[in-house]
């Protein structure tokens, strides 16, 4: 952007608001825009200036908006916070006010998007503030709320001009709060909201494949891995082929999904998308490699927990005795596995497990229909069927 | 601007520097509503029982609307709590003249009234560490030691609600202690010392407590390194290991953990022997074989083969010549876990241990 002053600047909001623009003034209301850095948007008191070019209702929102931007050149965080809370309740009850328009929803998004980055630089700053962290995280969710309320109770305006089309925008929203606080039951009433939505098949894309992301997220913790494959298959799948981070990011949950399904990655794709961490495990996993996947699950043991995979990828390693059973199977050539022979296998691989624990394990295996057979603990062996003792994983429902 | 530091002196600072304060002593000792352990030794039987002013401790009472709660006279500043948080625990908990029932009907109230000025004074963290560690240490001891009675005298449900709150609030004010990234101002330093001991145990108490629990393992693993204790992992491990079912390494580490933790892991095992069954069904299913009930008792910590036959009994399942049949089809699905049974070995342990000195400065 061009230098421009203050004035210029304000007219140009002005004229906006009249043409109901709604994406210049999300810029022009932006903290991430270009005129945030310039000084001279940087007004402690900007009332004098802004009641010369501006009226009711946008004068209070560009005020607060500048009064922000002068708290961030500060370095004044929790100030700045507090000023783009006030905003954002300012803009509700305009919102509110504006019956069968929907305009200003890209402004909406700016804000709220903006109060949110705002919030956690505030957290940061904080430190010993305030009683608990993630308040003010979970205080900028509640103002979000506010927009949310608005929108979606916006049901008497026609479709093209209805507010309910922001809903989805400020879900994803909430969501990167909520999974921050890690406060996921949160999540359940808007997902909720979305399904039941109308619009759920008209909201813009990018939104979707976001809110598929989180609501994926939330299955995999919720341990419904199905729902958590089809969610994440769909963002990978619709992901602009360009958000190559965002990619990533989603397949760093599809993957340990995928392979708990029985699914095998390939190692291009890993590598495509700079996840190659993954195919070590793939092959620990695929030969039933213990010893292996220990070493891994160690290893990179930060960066699992940091993305929140670390129970998944450790329910993997059910998988991975799976394949070193079926091995241990294929060696021996009988139907009838000694439970020693299994056990062998393990404590060879580095497991500390006696004999009643690979029972143990063995009868989990066969409780999920990965094992097809029955135990008997007189003779201490495994029977396995004739038929297809070894059920591939992919047919388990 | 509700959040910066100035805002945290708009509490009151309570004034009552006895257990009770004097309107309440008045006034329940008008009513007749003094409990059997505030009386005057003697007077018991009096149609105006008289109270012994230094055994009284403030009743809880709801707040509702209307109810002035912020009177500084009826409440009790930090010190007075932890005296009072002292005095149930040291000299009310280890009675032995009456029903542990009523020690505990009388202790669980008065120290929510202890949590009540605790709140309602906003006190500094140091003191709600140290006044919310001996209650959840006392709640989940009742937890065990009542386990075994009849819902309408104890009701479980309403005393895990109870710990639950006390240990979150607790988390959450570690948590706070995370953050000060030992800068330690204010001789704070020598705080974070002595929590280096007890934060490991509760948060493992946390992560048992919640056996099972994404949330609790969650929060456990995502723990910085230096509070990931010996303890830590074991809890971790156990918890874990129900999470994927292998409840062979559940019972065997259980009886790694401290007495009380063991406890409480206790109170988890009809959860967990059930699931065993209901596994076990499957994968023994036979008509022919049998599991043998030693074997079985071993495993899943019974304390006796009864135990194990009525259990079997009653989700379906047939024992022959102390062996049981595992059925897929037999076992029921539909029937609720049994009723929490204590177990021998700990309950000997417990008895080995004065239960003031337990609560109160833990194991």
């Amino acid at each position: 952007m061009a230098f421009m002053t203050l004035a210029h600047f304000l007219q140009i909001l002005d004229r906006s608001w009249r043409n109901q623009d709604g994406n210049k003034i999300a810029q022009f209301m932006s903290l991430r825009h270009d005129h945030a850095k310039y000084p001279n948007y940087q007004v402690e008191q900007p009332e004098g200036l802004v009641d010369r070019f501006l009226t009711s209702p946008l004068d209070e929102l560009v005020c607060l908006h500048l009064k922000c931007l002068y708290s961030i050149s500060r370095d004044d965080f929790l100030m700045a916070y507090n000023l783009q809370s006030q905003l954002i309740q300012s803009f509700t009850k305009i919102l509110q006010a504006q019956k069968d328009e929907n305009w200003a929803l890209p402004i909406m998004f700016t804000v709220c998007s903006d109060l949110r980055l705002i919030a956690q630089r505030a957290e940061k700053q904080r430190v010993g503030a305030s009683e608990n962290p993630g308040e003010i995280l979970e205080k900028a969710a509640e103002c979000l709320m506010g927009c949310f309320r608005v929108c979606a109770a916006d049901n008497r305006s026609a479709e093209e001009d209805t507010k309910r089309i922001g809903m989805l925008g400020l879900v994803n929203q909430l969501f990167k709060v909520y999974f921050r606080i890690n406060k996921l039951h949160l999540c359940k009433p808007l997902i909720r909201a979305i399904e039941s939505s109308p619009f759920k098949e008209s909201f813009p894309l990018g939104q979707q494949v976001t809110y598929r992301y989180f609501v994926g997220r939330k299955a995999m913790y919720d341990s419904n891995y199905k729902a958590a494959d089809e969610y994440l298959t769909y963002a990978f799948q619709n992901c602009h082929r360009t958000s190559r981070k965002n990619k990533r990011l989603i397949l760093i949950y599809l993957v340990p999904i995928k392979m708990l399904l029985g699914y095998v990655p390939s190692r291009y794709v890993l590598e495509k998308y700079d996840v190659i961490q993954f195919w070590d495990l793939v092959q620990a996993v695929c030969q039933g490699n213990l010893r292996l996947f220990d070493e891994l699950l160690e290893q990179h043991e930060t960066f699992f927990i940091k993305c929140g995979i670390y129970l998944i990828v450790d329910k993997l390693k059910i998988v991975a005795y799976r394949n070193l059973f079926r091995k241990v199977y294929l060696i021996l050539n009988t139907h009838q596995i000694p439970v020693e022979s299994l056990q062998s296998a393990l404590e060879y691989l580095g497991q500390d497990v006696d004999l009643d624990e690979t029972q143990c394990i063995v009868a989990n295996l066969i409780y999920d229909g990965k094992i097809k057979g029955y135990i008997s603990h007189q003779h201490r062996k495994v029977v396995v069927s004739k038929q297809n003792p070894f059920p591939p994983l992919t047919s388990l429902t | 601007m509700t959040l910066n530091n100035e805002s945290e002196r708009n509490y009151i600072i309570g004034t009552c520097m006895k257990m009770c304060p004097e309107k309440e002593i008045k006034m329940r000792e008008r009513e007749r509503l003094l409990h059997i352990f505030e009386i005057v030794q003697g007077t018991e039987n009096h149609p105006m029982p008289i109270a012994q002013i230094d055994q009284m401790v403030k009743c809880f009472s709801r707040s509702a609307a209307g109810k002035f709660m912020q009177d500084p006279e009826n409440l009790r500043p930090p010190a007075v709590l932890l005296e009072t948080v002292n005095y149930l625990l040291d000299n009310i908990a280890g009675r032995t003249d009456v029903s542990w029932l009523i020690i505990y009907d009388f202790i669980m109230d008065r120290l929510r009234s202890v949590r009540q000025d605790m709140v309602i004074q906003n006190v500094s963290r140091a003191y709600q560490i140290t006044i919310l560690q001996p209650i959840i240490r006392f709640l989940a001891y009742a937890s065990y030691r009542l386990c075994e009675e009849n819902v309408t005298d104890f009701d479980p449900h309403i005393n895990n609600t109870h710990l639950q709150e006390c240990l979150k609030r607790l988390l959450c004010m570690y948590d706070y202690y995370d953050e000060l990234n030992d800068t330690s101002k204010d001789g704070s330093g020598f705080f974070i010392d002595l929590l280096k001991e007890s934060r490991q145990y509760f948060e493992s108490l946390y992560v048992i407590f919640n056996l099972g629990s994404t949330t609790a393992i969650t929060r456990a693993i995502n723990l910085s390194s230096k509070w990931r204790s010996h303890l830590i992992e074991t809890s971790l491990e156990i918890s874990i290991s129900y999470l994927n079912g292998n409840f062979v390494r559940v019972c065997k580490a259980i009886e790694r953990l401290p007495t009380l933790l063991a406890s409480l892991a206790t109170l988890h095992l009809p959860e967990l022997r059930r699931s065993s069954f209901k596994i076990m069904s499957t994968a023994y299913h036979s008509k022919n074989l049998r599991y043998p009930l030693d074997a079985l008792q071993h495993l899943l910590l019974y304390n006796t083969q009864d135990e194990i036959i009525y259990d079997c009994k009653y989700y379906g399942l047939n024992v022959l010549n102390n062996g049981i049949q595992f059925s897929k089809t037999d076992f029921d699905q539909n029937k609720p876990k049994v009723h929490s049974r204590r177990s021998k070995e700990i309950d000997i342990k417990l008895s080995n241990i004065d239960i003031s000195t337990l609560l109160l400065f833990g194991e």
